[in-house]
């Protein structure tokens, strides 16, 4: 726990990421590709991809656009992966089957980002 | 007030518990991107190597998505075709096995009942295990060993495809038994008939004299594919009869559901060398079948040192079906002989009188699983004849040719092997079932013709007998020598008509076949059919050859392309003079739209408007006609007369003057209040040319959206030798245009080869069918292949 007026509860390492736009960017980056990994695994993943990338960030709301940021992350890469096995314009025509895998991870992966707002925002820097 | 904590604790214990409930859950077990099932099937990809327990063989693929599959040996070129038949169709594969040993139910659920139901009854698998017991151990039985084992090596290796993870499951392993159950199943579909039945339930309702004006054995022509002098006549010895107390009506509507849509048929036609311009003949071939996505057929080429041959296969069966080798060129249409028969038995509990003797039946129970329904019982009951079927109390006996083991495989490997006509009739002399007319010619300009098929010689006190009633089973009516359902059939048996004596012809300069009569019923010694199809492609395919033939120019490629396209409704040609002399009658709407119908050619094209008025008339005279009577007396829709009976019921028909039920009704009147009922869907429809209405509407079984081929506009009818039939689903299922000039043969499927939804050859060919256009029958020879199999790994079995 600090003593310097840092936010209560929260570890000085999770706190300084934060706070530190270079590190919080690292942190995205890095549990983005942690989430990514897990969501070719189990659609899970994408809840904890977001909940990853979430706590990266310094409030609740910011948690949630970049959780919602890392949703897109992953429909971008879905299609590119489709695109490149020659599949994109097959699955565009699959109406709302079509559509569930882009609805999914905007909605999971700010959902999971959610979890930011179980501990306090952190209040200094940014 | 509940803090933020609480609130997000609750989102999240919400969002994380609602994903792990059904249906929810394995929606997203299947759709979630990166991990669902669904998406492993659009990114997978056949690998370019695999090991085979038999010698090499490459698979090249052309732009068509046709694959050339070249090899030194009939088995390793087989297990190839195997692997790739699964690796395009493996879930139509599935489904057609399922279907035929009915357990359709345990994957799709509680709309397949009634035909688990129906397929259990018939035992389809016995039959498939008969078949297979007498093919096994000879070249054709070890061609469809290694298939099957292509098959698994596919099914082993790779991921499944889209639909099996859409409903769950993963296919079973893939045996020889399967492979001949895809062949029963074309044979029910092309013989598995109850004309006897339907017509029985017909007279019940209205009386024998009615029955045999509606639904007569012959209809009035002289355009027989065998064309004889002599004026046919109805077959005498046939009766109308009841359905022997058996009170039939139910049961004739129920296994109309399981006969195969309305408008199955075909066209082919042979033209000799004397008649065309290159001297050498032309042969085309045109099944009109079932219109589904992915197609009936798939097509490819196989290449071996000492043969290549190019056509379709069914998906499930290693040899092409119709096609072309370096020799000649073979072609199909449904011959229509009566090769079911049904009895009808004296019945105490569990036996059943058999001439002096009651007999148990062979009785089992089965449970018909249902995916996500109750599971339901089965009784089988066989007799001598082969399976009882029963519905609501109704019971009838039915021997099927098609229930005892034949000899097709190796018929049809024979033709894929044979060097010219007279090792191709040879083959033809083992194509047990179904009963076709097979056209052939070869690279020598030799033409011929031969009804194929097992064909039974019903004895009723050692007497031969017509098949066109219910035979008193009890009384040992209609007895078949040599037939052994679900066994081997003694081939050499008096019961069976001899293959030289099958309606045939050699070397016919010109023969047409359109599912018509045959031959003559006085130019046969033998009692054939009791019923064809309606003659109206039959009767334009031999006026069209005829006048080409007399024409100054010998018959070109082009004459028999134009052939198969043609669009001239002889019903049309019929009819319409009727209509428009009924307008008077009508009201001023209707009298608009039947003066649509004034100076029109009689083709249904995509762009014309009487067409559409034409094409939609039918429909609602047909219902006009028919419609309150069959109501009234409790007839299935299904049985309806065809447009044959429909057209050529004159004004004094007493089936208007002097109906079976009802008041009498004006002809004239039912005309006019069909127009006013065509303007009325055309208003509510908004059609305004044929291809409006006259689309492509070829559906995936599932009937999802996305899985069915897009709609397009295209010129036919169901009586056009340009056949399409909208409301069935019916159509040209291939067409082959086959010569021997040094030029390629032509070919379309109505669809795609690959059943990959996925693919870009999923629906790449639909287009160019629905505008009549085809491409060059040509195999892949040169290239880097897609797949090698190399030798070294994998089961034989």
């Amino acid at each position: 726990m600090r003593d310097d007026g840092g936010v209560p509860g929260l570890p000085d390492r999770l706190w300084r990421l934060q706070t530190d736009p270079t590190d919080r960017w690292r942190a995205t980056v890095l549990a983005g590709t942690v989430g990514a990994l897990l969501a070719t695994v189990h659609w899970s993943g994408l809840l904890a991809g977001g909940a990853l990338v979430g706590l990266a960030w310094p409030t609740l709301r910011r948690a949630v656009i970049a959780g919602l940021g890392f949703g897109i992350a992953v429909v971008a890469l879905f299609a590119l992966e489709l695109a490149l096995g020659g599949s994109l314009a097959a699955t565009l025509r699959m109406g709302v089957f079509g559509l569930v895998p882009v609805v999914v991870p905007v909605v999971a992966a700010p959902l999971g980002a959610t979890v930011r707002g179980l501990i306090p925002d952190a209040t200094a820097g940014d | 007030m509940p803090t933020r904590r609480t609130l997000v604790a609750a989102l999240l214990a919400g969002g994380v518990g609602a994903s792990v409930v059904e249906p929810l859950r394995s929606g997203l077990d299947r759709f979630a991107p990166l991990s669902g099932d669904v998406w492993d099937a659009a990114t997978d990809s056949v690998p370019e190597t695999v090991a085979t327990p038999y010698g090499k063989a490459t698979v090249r693929y052309d732009d068509q998505g046709v694959p050339t599959i070249a090899a030194d040996d009939e088995d390793s070129l087989y297990f190839a075709v195997g692997y790739v038949h699964a690796a395009d169709r493996l879930f139509q594969m599935d489904l057609i096995r399922r279907r035929m040993r009915g357990e359709l139910s345990a994957a799709v659920g509680e709309q397949t009942v009634e035909s688990d139901l129906f397929h259990r009854q018939m035992d389809f698998a016995a039959a498939a295990e008969a078949n297979w017991e007498l093919l096994s151990g000879t070249s054709a039985g070890e061609a469809v060993a290694a298939h099957a084992a292509g098959v698994n090596a596919f099914r082993r290796r790779r991921s499944d495809p889209l639909e099996f993870r859409l409903l769950g499951y993963e296919p079973e392993p893939w045996t020889p038994v399967d492979s001949m159950l895809i062949q029963k199943q074309i044979s029910w579909g092309l013989t598995g008939d109850f004309t006897s039945l339907r017509r029985a339930t017909i007279a019940d309702a209205f009386g024998a004299e009615t029955a045999d004006r509606i639904a007569p054995r012959r209809y009035d022509h002289d355009a027989a594919i065998l064309r004889s002098r002599r004026p046919d006549v109805s077959f005498a010895d046939g009766t109308a009869g009841s359905a022997g107390g058996s009170g039939a009506g139910d049961l004739a509507g129920w296994l109309a559901g399981f006969e195969w849509p309305d408008g199955v048929g075909s066209n082919s036609w042979v033209v000799g060398g004397e008649h065309t311009e290159s001297g050498l003949p032309l042969l085309a071939n045109d099944p009109h079948l079932t219109l589904l996505a992915p197609p009936v057929w798939y097509e490819m080429h196989h290449e071996l040192p000492d043969h290549s041959v190019s056509g379709v296969t069914f998906p499930g069966q290693p040899f092409v079906v119709i096609g072309e080798n370096d020799a000649g060129a073979w072609g199909f249409t449904n011959a229509g002989l009566d090769v079911l028969d049904v009895y009808d038995y004296e019945i105490d509990g569990e036996q059943y009188r058999y001439g002096d003797e009651w007999r148990s039946f062979d009785t089992r129970t089965e449970t018909v699983a249902v995916s996500g329904g109750r599971d339901r019982e089965v009784t089988v009951r066989k007799t001598v004849h082969g399976p009882l079927l029963e519905r609501r109390g109704q019971r009838v006996g039915v021997a099927w040719t098609g229930l005892t083991a034949g000899r097709t495989a190796r018929a049809v490997r024979g033709l894929n092997r044979s060097d010219g006509r007279d090792e191709a009739v040879a083959a033809l002399s083992m194509f047990d079932q179904p009963t076709q007319n097979a056209v052939y010619a070869d690279r020598d300009g030799n033409t011929h013709y031969h009804v194929t098929g097992l064909v039974p010689i019903r004895r009723t006190d050692g007497e031969a007998v017509a098949g066109d009633r219910i035979f008193d089973g009890s009384a040992q009516e209609g007895e078949w020598a040599g037939y052994e359902p679900y066994g081997q059939p003694d081939f050499e048996s008096d019961g069976w008509i001899p293959f030289e004596d099958k309606p045939h012809a050699d070397d016919p300069a010109l023969l047409a076949t359109a599912n018509q009569r045959v031959v003559a019923d006085a130019a046969s010694e033998y009692y054939l059919s009791d019923g064809y199809s309606a003659p109206w492609r039959g009767q334009r395919l031999y006026d069209r050859l005829d006048e080409l033939v007399a024409a100054d120019t010998p018959l070109t490629p082009a004459d028999s392309r134009a052939l198969q396209l043609d669009s001239y409704d002889r019903r049309a040609a019929l009819f319409v003079p009727e209509i428009l002399a009924a307008r008077p009658a009508m009201t001023d709407r209707a009298r608009s739209l039947a003066d649509e119908l004034v100076d029109w050619d009689f083709r249904m094209v995509r762009d014309s408007r009487a067409a559409l008025v034409f094409a939609l008339f039918l429909d609602h005279y047909r219902q006009r006609v028919f419609g309150p009577l069959f109501d009234a007396a409790g007839l299935d829709r299904e049985l309806v007369p065809n447009d044959w009976i429909l057209l050529h019921l004159d004004a004094d028909d007493p089936w208007f003057r002097d109906p079976p039920i009802g008041e009498p009704r004006e002809r004239e009147s039912l005309l006019a209040a069909a127009v006013a009922d065509t303007a009325a869907e055309i208003d509510a429809e908004g059609y305004e040319r044929y291809g409006d209405y006259n689309r492509t509407e070829i559906d995936h079984p599932f009937d999802l959206g996305f899985l069915n081929y897009p709609e397009y506009p295209t010129d036919g009818s169901p009586a056009t030798l340009r056949n399409v039939r909208v409301e069935s689903g019916v159509g040209s299922s291939y067409r082959l245009l086959a010569r021997f000039d040094g030029e390629r043969s032509l070919s379309v499927l109505p669809g795609g080869n690959d059943g990959d939804y996925f693919s870009d050859h999923y629906a790449n060919q639909l287009r160019a069918w629905a505008d009549g256009e085809y491409s060059p029958l040509t195999p892949s020879l040169t290239g880097s292949p897609s797949i090698r199999f190399r030798p070294g790994g994998g089961d034989s079995a």
